[in-house]
């Protein structure tokens, strides 16, 4: 029988579709869509919507903090060159401190 | 009553209206293609929900190739067949990590508009529906299932009808194993 019809058992079962009524949408369905939509628009960060936006802030943040990489090394060699000495010997005239050696 | 094409501008003009008119006339027809296709009718509410904010969003970008209704259908069967390979991946990480990805119990299909009396042998033939490769499980259903012609299902697969003919016939082969074996079980 099969080899007549080798489709026998899928049409077999493909009978019980017979009659099948189309299901209907679930109740509020619109209303349901509708507050996703909005709680959607709600909860989205506006900064974060727009993708120019955003990259801009990045490589703000990215030059910001270049400059000041920068700025902290160019100062670093003008503090090693002596000045150190120097403020320290103001520091302590300052506030009355003897800088001299002890011995 | 709004022409498709009057309905398309009042969409991509966001008129709530001409979308509250979208909903109703192709919200059943969106819910039974997807529920079809994922059976779980939680997931399908939710898929079909995703298919209206999906227009919402894109009609836009419809440049009226198809019509809107073939667009619409591809937009839901493009997000329910996601939606499926989401769940097979679930399912292939269970059966690789248990202890990380918990299983799934799904209840076996009971579609709503079947005959109570057709019921048993209708869940069987679901069940080995799911089976089935991803693009013969869609053509299937959508002819088979769902009562479309080979043409209206070739257009939402972006397939010839030859093509079509094939995956329901290869599909038939399939079930055929498929069925055989369950109900030997």
């Amino acid at each position: 029988m099969n080899k007549t019809n080798p489709h026998s058992i899928t049409d077999a079962y493909l009978q019980s579709l017979e009659g099948m009524q189309p299901s209907e949408l679930p109740p509020f369905f619109y209303t349901r869509l509708k507050a996703r939509m909005e709680q959607a628009v709600e909860a989205r960060p506006t900064y974060m919507a727009k993708p120019a936006l955003a990259i801009a802030l990045l490589a703000l943040v990215l030059v910001l903090n270049t400059v000041a990489l920068v700025q902290q090394r160019s100062a670093k060699p003008a503090a090693a060159s002596g000045t150190g000495k120097t403020s320290f010997d103001s520091f302590a005239s300052d506030f009355n401190l003897s800088t001299g050696s002890n011995y | 009553m709004l022409s498709e094409q009057e309905l398309i501008v009042q969409l991509r003009l966001k008129n709530e209206e001409a979308f509250r008119l979208l909903v109703d006339g192709y919200g059943a027809r969106v819910y039974n293609t997807v529920l079809n296709i994922l059976q779980d009718a939680t997931e399908a509410e939710d898929t079909a929900q995703e298919v209206f904010i999906t227009v919402y969003q894109s009609i836009g970008s419809f440049r009226q190739e198809a019509s809107l209704s073939t667009w619409i259908y591809q937009i839901a069967t493009r997000k329910a067949i996601d939606k499926l390979r989401r769940k097979k991946t679930r399912q292939r990480l269970h059966s690789l990590l248990p202890w990380w990805m918990p299983a799934e119990k799904k209840p076996e299909f009971d579609h709503p508009g079947v005959l109570l009396d057709k019921k048993e042998k209708a869940a069987t033939l679901f069940k080995a529906i799911a089976r089935l490769p991803e693009k013969q499980q869609l053509a299937f259903t959508l002819i088979k299932v769902q009562g479309m012609s080979y043409e209206e299902a070739g257009a939402i697969m972006q397939q010839g009808i030859k093509a079509i003919e094939s995956l329901v016939s290869r599909a038939k082969q399939n079930l055929q194993q498929q069925l055989q074996s369950l109900k030997e079980q």
